[in-house]
């Protein structure tokens, strides 16, 4: 082969390489910056000023400006805690002991419309401790949130309160209790 | 002939570490640069805006139905900055960012010295007498934080909760309390 055209190739497939690699460093399947608790991931050094270029990267090229650690944590899944994909064909029912945070929201995003489900502490209804939390198409009793024309559906789990993240939180070494994601059936 | 291979490979190796580098060390932050600019073009530099939807401030808000926002796009050149803020009786947090989107200092309700106190950023340490000359002035609060920012220039953002109807209300009108100027004004 030429060499000016092996140069041309070797430039195209390496800058190719590099540029789809970082995308994909800074979104939020990738495995290397986030932490794992079950299905639910977290970006452990959001709003930490010494935090590394992908996770500053993965919220600035979005124009947004992460939440300090130590005020609000984030969770994310987009798999049941059976390891699937979570698709509008199915229901699911989530399961969580209240948090002891004192505020704290779930919510459904992915949907077409881009528009979001959201429950926060105020919003759902339980008769004890557990909260249980339906996510379908079709609407359900109690606490619901609607799976519409969802195209790639991720739940998020937000829990606010430093005093809580410092004392359970992952570095505290304690349990979040973060919600439990079941599928129920599919049409 | 291998060795020619080898070559290229590691030459399309390289490349690919040059150009990943890059596009994680500069592009994020110049996209993100250019959202500022935007919002400066929209606001104006030392002055507190809402975020409301539609606007360029708006598009910082990652949960705008969770949270109301309301930033301030500072530049210290002129002098310090005074943030004269009200803490509603709920959750609220104050955060003061550089212009690469990394935290200086944070606030929240619970942390907060009063329901009503003022925020000095200063760029570097200021002169003692300078401090309690910005605190004794007209328009300060008797109860006031000084931050070191390291930096001229960066943005504060201030969120509050906002689910529901009670709680918008409730951020709107320590919003309307909550200011944002050079402390020489």
């Amino acid at each position: 082969m030429n060499p000016s055209v092996r140069f041309a190739v070797s430039v195209l497939v390496g800058v190719t390489v590099g540029i789809v690699s970082a995308r994909y460093m800074t979104t939020e399947q990738s495995p290397l910056f986030t932490d794992q608790y079950g299905n639910w991931k977290n970006w452990p050094v959001a709003g930490n000023p010494a935090n590394n270029p992908y996770t500053q990267a993965k919220f600035i090229a979005n124009g947004r400006l992460p939440e300090h650690f130590s005020e609000v944590l984030t969770f994310y899944r987009d798999r049941d805690d059976s390891g699937d994909k979570l698709t509008e064909d199915c229901s699911y029912v989530m399961s969580i002991e209240r948090p002891t945070a004192r505020r704290w929201s779930i919510s459904l995003t992915g949907n077409a419309s881009n528009t979001r489900q959201l429950l926060t502490q105020d919003d759902v209804i339980s008769e004890d401790r557990k909260v249980v939390v339906e996510l379908s198409a079709s609407p359900q009793p109690g606490n619901w949130l609607q799976m519409s024309n969802a195209a790639s559906p991720h739940v998020v789990f937000r829990l606010y309160d430093g005093d809580t993240i410092t004392a359970q939180g992952p570095s505290g070494g304690g349990t979040l209790g973060l919600p439990s994601l079941k599928r129920v059936s599919c049409s | 002939m291998t060795s020619t291979r080898s070559f290229w490979a590691l030459f399309t190796v390289l490349t690919a570490i040059a150009a990943h580098l890059c596009y994680i060390l500069f592009v994020p932050s110049q996209q993100f640069q250019t959202k500022l600019e935007t919002i400066l073009a929209e606001n104006g530099v030392n002055t507190l805006t809402r975020a409301i939807p539609g606007t360029a401030a708006a598009s910082i808000a990652e949960y705008p139905d969770e949270l109301t926002y309301a930033l301030c796009l500072f530049d210290l050149s002129t002098g310090p900055l005074r943030i004269n803020a009200r803490v509603p009786d709920q959750y609220w947090a104050l955060e003061v960012y550089n212009q690469r989107g990394g935290t200086i200092y944070t606030l929240n309700d619970k942390q907060a010295p009063r329901k009503q106190f003022s925020l000095y950023l200063y760029d570097d340490d200021p002169d003692p007498e300078a401090i309690v000359n910005a605190a004794n002035s007209v328009g300060s609060s008797i109860n006031s934080i000084t931050v070191l920012t390291g930096t001229k220039t960066g943005i504060v953002v201030i969120r509050s909760a906002a689910a529901n109807r009670l709680e918008s209300a409730r951020s709107a009108e320590a919003l309307q309390h909550t200011s944002c100027s050079l402390a020489s004004n």
